[in-house]
């Protein structure tokens, strides 16, 4: 399991696979980028063979790995003082450590794809655009660097920032004249979410009737993906896709264990 | 109605731009020093898209544009937006032409209309031994590369191939050069980041640009090890149009293909032994160096593609 220090879904996958009887272990992006041997080669069909060596002399053999979870999104590269170096030594990092991943990609849920490359940041309307294409509502978003006298019929401000957000609704038509970017979003309450994992799904029974969740799912090929969903005047719609979740309950790290298990049975 | 964005005077930009003027193809120019002063809007309402952009007091809908060439910089590096500068734009407008860039560029990952490139497909670039693993899948062979942080790796793969280069495992540019004798007294420092090695073939860089169903080829002749470096070592560097087998032309469709990217600038290699390598494929290529060395016209088949949906 490859993940930044403190991912406390890591350690719940990793507690869950270690009481079941399996194997785990868990490797932090710190313990990589310290690591006192990496060698990655590729010969000239770009065929890979991976050796890392950490700092407890713990080794890693690309050829004797079963399966593989990545949830490692940066390597701080602290030991690099100067910020133009860091930034320069981050992405070499990240550069060699997505050449190993996809030298592994037999090992993982899913292939490596270019969004995968993306980690830091999701595209929130790429994530919706995918909602909708699997036959899910999504809230009602209007993004607009003009704002209008008034919101639209229906939507709130949504952005965080100081200069407009729930502000701009109550009292602020100058903010017009400031012409500041804003979001809208469709007034919505009663939030739920579910969760995807691999083609399963977990959460609230009321929006686990939607069929078009599978879809998503199987369009996504995320290993874990979290949907927000809220009420509306129309029912529930999709508020927020987070590929990234950081808290996920018992019976999700379950199912993921049981995946991982698969996996590694599949592969051996 | 294509739409041409990145900076105005940038030579592939003005090349595009001026290649839509001659043929007569309408389009929109997105500078990106203006973006503060342009209005834009998205929204999904009903599930349904609806998009506008503003620009000199004329707003365009987003979804009758027919193509968007991509060749915009790091916003957050445009002059405009640091407050050390006589034409600072203050942190107001400075935020809203950030917020335009990033809605804008998160909204061509789902446009419907042709793209060159969209950004998450030009993002294979960062990872040039990731990138590798995708061309040789397009049937190219690619220079034997170690990636290691152990001088005594980078010693057994020196033996193995006698001549050895190093350069960037990323995107961030770095300049190829020869591992030598007295860069070889430096090797310890590699121990605190993995390096990339590779082979040093000897033969002819071929440059390929393709654009959707048309490709261009033109030979560099070059003493130096990075072509592109040739002026700062005082050497030449002669760009001529090229014939490529036509296997090889459909690896380098096959290459575009693959990696999404319907332009594409492929830095291939042909050996003495008459072996085509390929050492990367350039999501957004500069390929105005290579026009204005060649005559060939890129340009035009950049417009013609986003146009029509082909180049030819």
């Amino acid at each position: 399991m490859l993940c930044n220090q403190d991912d406390a879904v890591a350690s719940s996958l990793h507690e869950r696979l270690v009481g079941m009887g399996i194997k785990s272990h868990i490797v932090t992006a710190e313990e990589l980028q310290y690591a006192s041997l990496w060698t990655h080669t590729l010969d000239q069909h770009a065929k890979g063979f991976t050796e890392i060596k950490l700092q407890n002399n713990e080794a890693i053999n690309s050829a004797e790995l079963k399966a593989v979870w990545n949830r490692i999104r940066y390597f701080p590269m602290a030991h690099f003082k100067n910020e133009t170096d860091r930034y320069y030594a981050q992405n070499e990092m990240s550069a060699l450590y997505f050449s190993f991943l996809k030298s592994i990609e037999h090992t993982l849920f899913y292939p490596l794809n270019a969004y995968s490359l993306s980690i830091p940041e999701d595209n929130p309307m790429y994530l919706k655009h995918e909602a909708i294409k699997a036959g899910l509502d999504v809230l009602n978003y209007y993004f607009t660097t003009s704002p209008r006298w008034q919101s639209p019929k229906n939507m709130i401000a949504v952005d965080p920032g100081k200069r407009f957000g729930t502000r701009f609704q109550k009292k602020a038509p100058h903010l017009v004249w400031q012409n500041q970017p804003v979001t809208f979003s469709e007034e919505a309450s009663d939030p739920k979410s579910v969760w995807i994992v691999g083609d399963e799904i977990f959460g609230d029974e009321i929006i686990l009737k939607n069929s078009s969740l599978k879809r998503l799912a199987l369009n996504l090929k995320k290993e874990l993906v979290e949907v927000q969903f809220a009420n509306t005047r129309e029912g529930y719609k999709v508020s927020y896709i987070n590929s990234f979740p950081a808290y996920v309950p018992a019976d999700v790290i379950n199912s993921l264990a049981i995946q991982f298990i698969k996996k590694t049975v599949k592969a051996s | 109605m294509i739409l041409i964005t990145g900076i105005p005077s940038e030579p592939p930009v003005e090349l595009v731009t001026e290649a839509a003027e001659k043929a007569g193809i309408p389009y929109l120019l997105f500078n990106q020093r203006n973006a503060h002063l342009y209005q834009l809007s998205l929204s999904y309402c009903n599930n349904q898209f609806a998009g506008t952009l503003q620009m000199g007091g004329r707003e365009y809908d987003l979804n009758k544009i027919k193509g968007i060439y991509i060749r915009m910089m790091d916003n957050s590096f445009l002059p405009e937006v640091h407050n050390k500068v006589f034409n600072y734009i203050g942190e107001d407008q400075s935020q809203k032409s950030a917020s335009i860039h990033k809605q804008f560029l998160d909204w061509t990952e789902t446009a419907s209309c042709r793209i060159l490139n969209r950004p998450w497909d030009m993002l294979s670039n960062l990872s040039k031994p990731y990138q590798s693993q995708l061309i040789a899948a397009a049937g190219f062979l690619i220079p034997p590369t170690c990636v290691t942080n152990d001088a005594k790796k980078v010693n057994s793969f020196k033996k193995k191939h006698s001549r050895v280069i190093f350069k960037s495992t990323s995107s961030v540019r770095s300049i190829v050069k020869e591992l030598d004798a007295p860069r070889m007294k430096d090797l310890h420092r590699i121990r605190y980041l993995p390096t990339q090695f590779q082979e040093k073939l000897n033969g002819i860089n071929i440059r390929v640009h393709v654009v959707g169903d048309v490709l261009f080829a033109t030979e560099i002749e070059s003493a130096v090890i990075d072509y592109r470096y040739a002026g700062r070592e005082n050497e030449e560097c002669n760009l001529t149009s090229f014939n490529l087998p036509s296997t090889i032309e459909k690896r380098c469709f096959k290459i575009s293909k693959l990696l999404n990217l319907p332009l594409c600038g492929i830095d291939l290699f042909k050996t003495t032994k008459n072996e085509y390598y390929c050492f990367e494929v350039n999501p957004s290529p500069g390929y105005s160096y290579y026009q204005q060395s060649t005559n060939q016209d890129i340009a035009t088949a950049i417009v013609k593609w986003l146009d029509s949906g082909s180049a030819k």
